[in-house]
């Protein structure tokens, strides 16, 4: 026996502040937290598979042969489809993206250049505003904007609405984009004397490409999906339109009108009408991570 | 004795304690055992075979060229290589007598009985107090036993003149060196037995390192200490023990290729790549 | 001598970003600033122009607008209260079921999911939030509530009932199946970014705690929430902003209906909901504007809390979150 052991039992009354019951009830805490933490991704996941079991099989069950390529029968009358609200919402989402890719690009061009200078930081903030605004309040500001002035709902006013609310998703994703191209390969454009706008359309842009791209693709998801801002703008049609200066029906419009209806087979059209749009926004979601993924295997490391 | 330690524990440390104050073992020299160790990091062997004795109240420094697996070898000892997503580690540590890599040890206890400081300084974004309270409020301390326990670790630690006036104020606003002495007082408030430090002053200053290699002197009188570091000056100033790690020939693994007391290790080394070490022909 | 110079500045390599900026292309200039000050325009004009067409409402009621509970459209007598009223308390029913659930979330995908579940995992967890707000209406109307915000809403007016907050008689849509609606939309954004906060804890923070014989759910509790606190805070108040503006769904299955109740289990109203219910039936000048004015009151209280959810997060992102030096 040595000097150490006569040590010893000081070390044992040292260390007993933590053994026996304290230490058994931590661990029965750590366990009990760590299985909530379980349960609480069960309870996220569950609304989702529940809303896509249950549009699945409402929709599925509504979905008549011709639904995507016929107009809508008169109340009661078995059949018709919804083809003047898909056209509706080509048509606005369409005029959206014409109206906030260019700008959205431009002005993430901007944020990315330029961004510690007073407009740069302004553009910023000003984008987390935009972004911020709920869809209802973006539909009554076009409708006092276009839609009073103008005196009729139209698909113009809708599609401005769509441009509005996607116009900060495109700047967010494509500043992200731009930032992640090296500095390097701009600096080399420019140092071979191409201009600035050479540089950013011809190097930088499809360097960023398949990131502006997969902006564009979620921003698209999210319009496509908007039914408050069709209230005050786009308002619905029940009749085939390819006019700008017409009311005009859209998928989301539409479920919500035929969803808050007295009637059965509105309701059920409602089912059928949602699987679409599910199917086309997440679609959507799904190919933009897909795209991001296939990306990241090219080429590395270009994104997060 | 209070009832509790009548319950069944794994923990090592308590039962042979128990048996000792009955008078029915002895503690050994030798405080950790460890016994043909490998670490696997998924397909990856980053040490192999590792056989050496930490001997109590000594400080045992474990030195060699840098990749040859030391923070690896001192991770095992407490199990933070379980945090490692895929890694394994196989032969057996023994500490007074149990093995430490049996799956029925338990974690917690083990990580508090043998603490770790870590070669960045890591305190809490906390005050200096809530800091070294940290540990000993999970053990249960509260009121005037905390305070006393806060005290005793910052003195241990050579701090307490320095914060004694400033310790609601927070640990980030320390100097490197302080933080470090911060983290060791943290480190003992929990009373551990054996006390880990890798590469504890690489990230400091030449001074600050000088206090902490007199601090860890002073530790020894009631501690384990073993150190991972990469400074053989270091190494010959502080330890009593000293293990030489290096890559198996023609390998990314690392093992101990000679320990013994550090005088022979830095002056007749037994091993040829040792003696190419120390004198500075590589490394 | 001035053409010297002039003539070695424009040799020079082009360094830094500002130097290409004075030297560049005037047509990527304008374009890209006028892109700019188009979308910093928009912000204005939605303010301005909400401002703007709820001018009737504005000088009728003034500052009662907010604080007076009759609407009366045929008196033409508008107070919007209750729609106010309404959106908080379903917010915050919302959030104080969101906000667990999704800490948990968040907590799971950082820290205890192994790692071939985090990327799935993450992903499902994305796509709540890409459901549109209308299917999200239409499934909670038809399956949500009956299956399940029913038998709970009569669950706890059996038991709790004698609480105001619980009263009966129970009808289907309800506040109760607005906050729970709102609870799961608000969960995705709450969640992803709380992971994010999670993950940027540096790893020595929590090797320090668990070096200290914590366990688990100490190092969590004790020391990454509280580091990571200010994000988290940010986390929960975009969520709250995201709720107070949701329309669709909430107009689905609260009931549109101007109850008084206190009752969690009586249908209600928030503000935009009444805006979507009422918008196309507002005949008057003023009823229509006294609508956009609740619009405009909506706006404010996004936009304000927003500001303050981006600069919490903001102040994460930068790592204010430790001080002094190191």
């Amino acid at each position: 026996m040595s000097e150490t052991t006569r040590r010893r039992p000081q070390a044992f009354t040292r260390g007993n502040g933590a053994g026996g019951f304290r230490l058994a009830w931590r661990k029965g805490t750590n366990t009990v937290m760590l299985a909530l933490c379980a349960l609480a991704v069960v309870a996220g996941v569950v609304p989702l598979l529940w809303i896509l079991w249950y549009t699945l099989r409402q929709g599925i069950a509504a979905l008549t042969p011709g639904f995507l390529t016929s107009m809508p029968t008169p109340v009661g009358v078995p059949g018709g489809g919804i083809f003047n609200s898909i056209v509706g919402s080509a048509i606005t989402v369409g005029l959206g993206v014409l109206i906030a890719a260019p700008v959205g690009v431009m002005a993430a061009m901007f944020a990315a250049t330029r961004a510690n200078t007073p407009l740069g930081l302004a553009l910023r903030f000003g984008t987390d505003v935009i972004a911020g605004v709920p869809s209802i309040i973006m539909g009554i500001f076009v409708y006092a904007l276009i839609v009073l002035p103008q005196g009729h709902f139209s698909a113009f006013s809708g599609g401005v609405a769509l441009a509005f609310i996607m116009l900060p998703i495109i700047i967010r994703t494509t500043e992200e984009m731009l930032k992640l191209v090296p500095g390097s390969l701009r600096e080399a454009s420019l140092a071979l004397g191409a201009t600035e706008w050479r540089t950013s359309m011809n190097v930088l842009l499809p360097a960023a490409l398949s990131g502006v791209v997969t902006g564009v693709m979620l921003a698209v998801a999210r319009a496509a999906g908007e039914a408050a801002p069709m209230l005050f703008t786009a308002f619905g049609n029940p009749f085939l339109s390819f006019k700008l200066s017409e009311p005009i029906a859209t998928l989301p419009h539409t479920i919500f009108v035929y969803a808050i209806s007295p009637y059965e087979d509105w309701r059920a059209k409602a089912w059928a009408t949602a699987l679409v749009l599910i199917a086309l926004v997440l679609g959507l979601n799904v190919l933009a991570r897909g795209l991001t993924w296939w990306r990241v295997r090219k080429v590395g490391s270009v994104t997060r | 004795m209070p009832p509790w330690t009548e319950i069944p524990q794994v923990s090592p440390f308590e039962s042979l304690a128990v048996k000792e104050m009955r008078g029915e073992a002895s503690i050994q020299e030798s405080r950790i055992s460890i016994q043909d160790v490998s670490v696997h990091y998924r397909k990856f062997r980053a040490i192999a075979d590792v056989t050496l004795d930490i001997p109590t109240n000594k400080v045992t420094a474990i030195i060699g060229p840098s990749g040859c697996g030391k923070s690896t070898l001192l991770r095992s000892m407490n199990r933070m290589t379980d945090l490692v997503p895929g890694a394994r580690v196989t032969g057996s540590i023994q500490i007074d007598g149990q093995d430490i890599l049996a799956s029925s040890i338990d974690v917690v206890d083990i990580r508090r009985r043998i603490g770790m400081v870590f070669q960045r300084p890591n305190p809490f974004p906390k005050s200096i107090f809530d800091n070294v309270a940290y540990g000993p409020r999970l053990q249960g301390l509260r009121g005037q036993a905390l305070q006393e326990r806060v005290e005793r670790s910052l003195k241990s630690a050579a701090l307490w003149d320095e914060v004694k006036d400033i310790l609601q104020q927070s640990g980030l606003a320390l100097s490197g060196g302080q933080q470090q002495r911060l983290c060791i007082a943290r480190t003992l408030a929990v009373e551990p037995e054996v006390i880990l430090m890798d590469e504890p002053c690489s990230a400091l200053d030449p001074v600050a390192t000088l206090k902490i290699e007199e601090l860890m002197r002073t530790l020894t009188a009631d501690y384990t200490i073993v150190i991972v570091t990469h400074n053989m000056q270091q190494a010959a100033r502080v330890s009593d023990v000293t293990a030489m790690m290096m890559l198996i020939e023609g390998q990314k693994t690392g093992t101990v290729i000679e320990a013994s007391d550090t005088k022979t290790i830095f002056t007749k080394p037994k091993d040829k790549r040792t003696e190419a070490y120390v004198t500075g022909r590589f490394g | 001598m001035t053409a010297d110079v002039h003539a070695d500045r424009r040799a020079a390599p082009v360094a830094r970003k500002s130097d290409a900026w004075n030297h560049g292309d005037p047509l990527f200039r304008a374009l890209t600033t006028l892109a700019a000050v188009a979308v910093l325009v928009l912000v204005l004009a939605i303010g301005a122009e909400l401002w703007r067409s709820s001018i009737l409402s504005r000088q009728a009621f003034g500052l009662s607008f907010l604080t007076t509970s009759v609407w009366d459209p045929v008196a033409e007598v508008f107070g919007a209260l209750p729609f106010l009223a309404g959106t908080l308390v379903t917010s915050i029913v919302a959030l104080v079921i969101a906000v667990p659930i999704s800490l948990g979330v968040a907590i799971f995908l950082s820290e205890l999911s192994p790692m071939w579940l985090r990327q799935p995992l993450g992903f499902l967890i994305e796509l709540l939030a890409a459901v549109p707000s209308v299917v999200y209406g239409l499934w909670a109307l038809f399956a949500f509530v009956p299956s399940f915000v029913k038998p709970v809403a009569l669950a706890l007016n059996g038991k709790l009932g004698f609480l105001p907050l619980f009263a009966g008689p129970i009808y289907g849509p309800s506040r109760l199946a607005a906050s729970l609606v709102l609870a799961i939309m608000v969960l995705p954004t709450i969640s992803a970014i709380s992971r994010d906060v999670f993950r940027a804890v540096p790893v020595a923070q929590r090797e320090a705690a668990l070096s200290l014989g914590a366990t688990r759910w100490e190092t969590i509790s004790q020391v990454l929430v509280p580091y990571g606190l200010s994000g988290l805070l940010g986390a929960v108040i975009l969520g709250l902003g995201r709720a107070l503006g949701e329309t669709i769904a909430v107009t689905m299955v609260i009931g549109n209906n101007l109850d008084a109740s206190a009752s969690l289990l009586h249908p209600g109203y928030t503000m935009a909901s009444i805006i979507a219910n009422e918008f196309a039936e507002a005949t008057s000048e003023l009823y229509i504007q006294a609508l956009i004015e609740i619009g405009l009151v909506l706006f404010v209280f996004t936009l304000v809390i927003n500001l303050i959810a981006r600069l919490l997060i903001w102040r994460v992102a930068r790592g204010t979150v430790s001080e002094g030096r190191s």
